[in-house]
C-alpha cells in the first residue's frame, strides 16, 4: 500500500505542478462554461436576425380594441410607422374576431403568420379614457422557432410599451407559442451531452497517454519496475491518481456546466432544475469519468508511445461523440440501453434536464459504468503483468 | 582471485530467451524466422566481492541477460539463482538485493534529484532515517548536492547519469548490475564511477558490468565473459585473458571465429 501511495503521490505531483497539464485539466471546464454561457446570445442572434428589407411581416390583431372607434387601432398605426422608419416592407396586418383566436393561434404555430395581438375588449378605449380601475390585458404572441417571429415580437413589444407607456396594462406572461422548449430540446438532446461527454473524454485523453505510454516512451517505467513494487501495486497507484486527476477535471467541467446552465435555460424559456437533478447529473458524469480513465489506461498501457496511444484514443473520441448524440435521434429509453456506456450517460443527462429521469434506468446506467470500469481495471492490471506489453518499445 | 574460497551469489544455468518477431522486425532483420533466440543456453556464476565483466558486440544478448537478472524479463528456459533461490519465485526479494542500471532506464526529467531519490526510497521501503543517510552519502559521493533541487531535465547528461547511479544504489544492494555505467560521462566523471565501483567491491559487493570500453573491463573485472550471438564464447579471469594475448586480441579472435563458423 505504501508503494501504491508513493506512485499515487508522484502522479499527482506530476500533474498538479506542470503548467501544461494543469491547463489541460482546467481548459475543458472553462470551455464548457464559455460555450454554454454565451450560447444563448449566439443562439438568439442566429434565430433573430434583422428582418430583410423585403420580408413582409404577417401580423394578426383582434378587432375588439375599441368599440367606439371604427378606425384601425393606434398600435397598428404605430407598427406601420416604425416599419416605414426602419425601411422594412409594410407589414400585412389583418384583424380577426375573438371567436377565431384559436385558428389564428394555429396559424402562428404553423408559422403562417409571425405575430398575433389579442386585446381585452375595448382595450384602447379603456386605457385612453381611464375607465377601468383594473389593468386591461394585451396578449402579444409569437413563435420562437421562427427567427422573424421572435424579432417582430421584440419590435412590437417595444412599440406597445412606448405607445401605452403611461398606462398600466398586462402583458402575456408566456408569449411563446412555439413548440414548448423547442430550443432546449435541440440543446439538451444533442449538443449538451455530446459537448460535455467529449470535453470529459478530451481531458482523459490529455492525462492517460502521458502517464502510462509516456513513461514507457521516456524509459522511466523500467526504472520503477526493477524496484520491489508489484506491477499490480504500480497499476493501482496510477489508476487511482488518474481517476482523481480526471475527477478534478470532470468536476471543473461539471462546475462550468452548472454555472452556465441556468443562464442557458433562463434565456430560452422558463426552465429550472431542482438541486437533486444537479446532484444526479454530477453523479452520472463522475461514473463516466472513471469509465473513461480505465478505457484510456488500458489503451495507453498497450501503446508503446504517447503518439501511438493518442492515435488509438483520438478516433475513440469521435465514436463516443457519435454515441453521445444518438439519444437526440433514436429512442434509447429501453432499459437495455442503460447497459451501454456513454449512450446511457447521454440519455440520462437529457432525461435529468427534462425532469423525466427513470430511476431504474439511472441505477442500471450507474451500475453498468461501475462494472465496465472494474472490467477495464482488471484488464489493465493484466496488461501491466504482461512482459510483452510492458517492455514493448 | 580464487573462486573456490568465495561464496557463489548468482548462478545462471542454461539461460535462454526467445522473442517473437513482428512482421516489421522480421523485415528489418531480413529473416523469415518468427522467433529470435536472443540468449542461448547461457551459464555463468557471480561470486561475492567480485566484478564480472560481460563483453559482446551489439545484439549479442548482453542487455537481455542483464534484464533477466534484474527480473525485468522472464527467461524462456533456464534458471537464475540468487543465494540459491530461484529469482522468478522471489521477485521482490531479488529486487531488494539488486541495483540495476542501463542506458535505457531513465529518470523523469520533470522531477528534481531530491524528489526522485525520495520516491525510489519509498519504493524500496526505506524509512526516513535510512533515506536521509543514504541520500547524504550518495549525493556527496557523486557530487549531486549542488543540483539536488534542479529538475533532472535541466542537468547535463553526465550529471543525469550520476543521479541514475545514485538512485540504483539507494537500497545499498549487494549485487550491482550496470550496463554501460560510464556512458555519457566525461573523463573525470568516468574516473569517479570507476573508483566508486572499486570502493563497492571493497565493501564486498558483487558487480556485473557490461561495456564496450575494453580497457575499462580489463582494468576493473576479476573475471570476464564474452557473449556473441546469445552464447557464452569465453569465460576466464584476468590472468587467463592476459595469457591469451590481452582482452582486445582475445575478443576479436573469438568474434572472427564465430563469424567464420556462421559463414561456414
Amino acid at each position: 500500500m505504501r508503494k501504491t501511495l508513493a506512485v499515487f503521490k508522484k502522479e499527482l505531483r506530476r500533474f498538479f505542478s506542470d503548467k501544461r497539464m494543469l491547463m489541460a485539466l482546467i481548459l475543458p471546464g472553462l470551455l464548457v462554461f464559455l460555450i454554454y454561457y454565451f450560447l444563448p446570445d449566439l443562439y438568439a442572434t442566429s434565430l433573430s436576425p434583422n428582418l430583410s428589407e423585403d420580408y413582409i411581416a404577417n401580423i394578426a390583431m383582434s378587432d375588439n380594441y375599441d368599440e367606439n372607434n371604427e378606425q384601425s387601432s393606434l398600435l397598428e398605426g404605430a407598427i406601420l410607422s416604425v416599419f416605414e422608419n426602419f425601411d422594412y416592407a409594410p407589414p400585412n396586418i389583418v384583424e380577426f374576431a375573438l371567436e377565431e383566436e384559436s385558428q389564428i393561434k394555429d396559424k402562428l404555430v404553423k408559422k403562417e403568420i409571425d405575430l398575433m395581438v389579442v386585446f381585452d375588449d375595448n382595450f384602447e378605449h379603456i386605457i385612453f379614457n381611464e375607465i377601468s380601475v383594473s389593468k386591461p390585458n394585451i396578449d402579444i404572441l409569437y413563435n420562437s422557432s421562427s427567427g422573424e417571429s421572435a424579432y417582430i415580437y421584440s419590435l412590437v413589444l417595444s412599440i406597445s410599451e412606448q405607445l401605452y407607456q403611461s398606462f398600466t396594462i398586462n402583458y402575456q406572461i408566456n408569449p411563446d407559442v412555439g413548440e414548448q422548449n423547442y430550443a432546449i430540446m435541440q440543446v439538451v438532446a444533442i449538443i449538451l451531452p455530446m459537448l460535455t461527454i467529449s470535453m470529459i473524454f478530451s481531458s482523459t485523453l490529455q492525462v492517460c497517454p502521458e502517464a502510462i505510454a509516456g513513461e514507457k516512451e521516456r524509459g522511466t517505467l523500467s526504472s520503477i519496475l526493477v524496484t520491489p513494487i508489484k506491477r499490480s501495486e504500480f497499476a493501482l497507484g496510477k489508476i487511482l491518481a488518474l481517476i482523481l486527476v480526471s475527477l478534478v477535471s470532470g468536476t471543473i467541467t461539471g462546475a462550468g456546466l452548472l454555472i452556465s446552465l441556468p443562464r442557458l435555460y433562463g434565456s430560452m424559456g422558463s426552465f429550472s432544475m431542482p438541486p437533486s437533478s444537479y446532484i444526479l447529473l454530477f453523479l452520472v458524469l463522475l461514473t463516466l469519468v472513471v469509465f473513461f480513465v480505465n478505457v484510456a489506461m488500458c489503451i495507453s498501457t498497450f501503446a508503446k508511445s504517447i503518439k501511438e496511444a493518442t492515435s488509438y484514443l483520438g478516433p475513440l473520441l469521435v465514436v463516443f461523440m457519435v454515441i453521445a448524440m444518438l439519444p437526440g435521434f433514436i429512442d434509447v429509453s429501453n432499459i437495455g440501453f442503460a447497459f451501454v456506456p456513454v449512450l446511457n450517460v447521454s440519455y440520462v443527462m437529457s432525461s435529468i434536464v427534462y425532469g423525466t429521469v427513470d430511476i431504474m434506468y439511472l441505477a442500471f446506467a450507474l451500475l453498468s459504468n461501475i462494472i465496465f470500469s472494474l472490467i477495464f481495471i482488471f484488464i489493465d492490471v493484466k496488461l501491466f503483468k504482461s512482459e510483452s506489453v510492458v517492455m514493448r518499445q | 582471485m580464487d573462486n573456490n574460497s568465495q561464496k557463489e551469489i548468482v548462478k545462471v544455468t542454461k539461460l535462454s530467451k526467445t522473442f517473437r518477431l513482428s512482421y516489421k522486425q522480421r523485415k528489418e532483420n531480413k529473416t523469415d524466422d518468427k522467433y529470435l533466440k536472443a540468449v542461448d543456453d547461457l551459464s555463468f556464476s557471480l561470486y561475492e566481492g567480485e566484478i564480472y565483466g560481460l563483453l559482446g558486440p551489439n545484439g549479442a544478448g548482453k542487455t537481455t541477460t542483464l534484464r533477466m537478472l534484474a527480473t525485468l524479463l522472464t527467461p524462456s528456459s533456464g534458471n537464475i539463482y540468487l543465494d540459491d533461490k530461484d529469482i522468478q519465485k522471489n521477485l521482490e526479494e531479488t529486487r531488494r538485493n539488486i541495483g540495476f542500471l542501463t542506458s535505457e532506464l531513465k529518470l523523469d526529467n520533470f522531477f528534481t534529484p531530491d524528489y526522485t531519490f525520495d520516491f525510489f526510497a519509498e519504493l524500496y521501503g526505506l524509512d526516513k532515517t535510512q533515506r536521509m543517510r543514504r541520500k547524504e552519502i550518495l549525493f556527496y559521493q557523486f557530487g549531486i548536492d549542488e543540483y539536488r533541487y534542479k529538475k533532472i531535465g535541466e542537468l547535463s547528461s553526465g550529471m543525469k547519469q550520476k543521479v541514475s547511479l545514485a538512485i540504483s544504489l539507494i537500497h545499498d544492494p549487494k549485487i550491482i548490475i550496470y550496463d554501460e555505467p560510464t556512458n555519457g560521462l566525461d573523463i573525470i566523471a568516468s574516473k569517479a564511477v570507476e573508483d566508486y565501483l572499486l570502493k563497492l567491491k571493497e565493501e564486498n559487493k558483487s558487480i556485473i558490468i557490461s561495456t564496450h570500453i575494453l580497457p575499462l573491463v580489463e582494468k576493473l573485472s576479476d573475471r570476464i565473459g564474452i557473449i556473441i550471438a546469445g552464447k557464452m564464447q569465453f569465460e576466464g579471469n584476468r590472468k587467463e585473458v592476459s595469457n591469451l594475448g590481452g582482452l582486445e586480441k582475445l575478443f576479436f579472435d573469438i568474434y572472427q571465429k564465430v563469424r567464420d563458423e556462421e559463414d561456414a
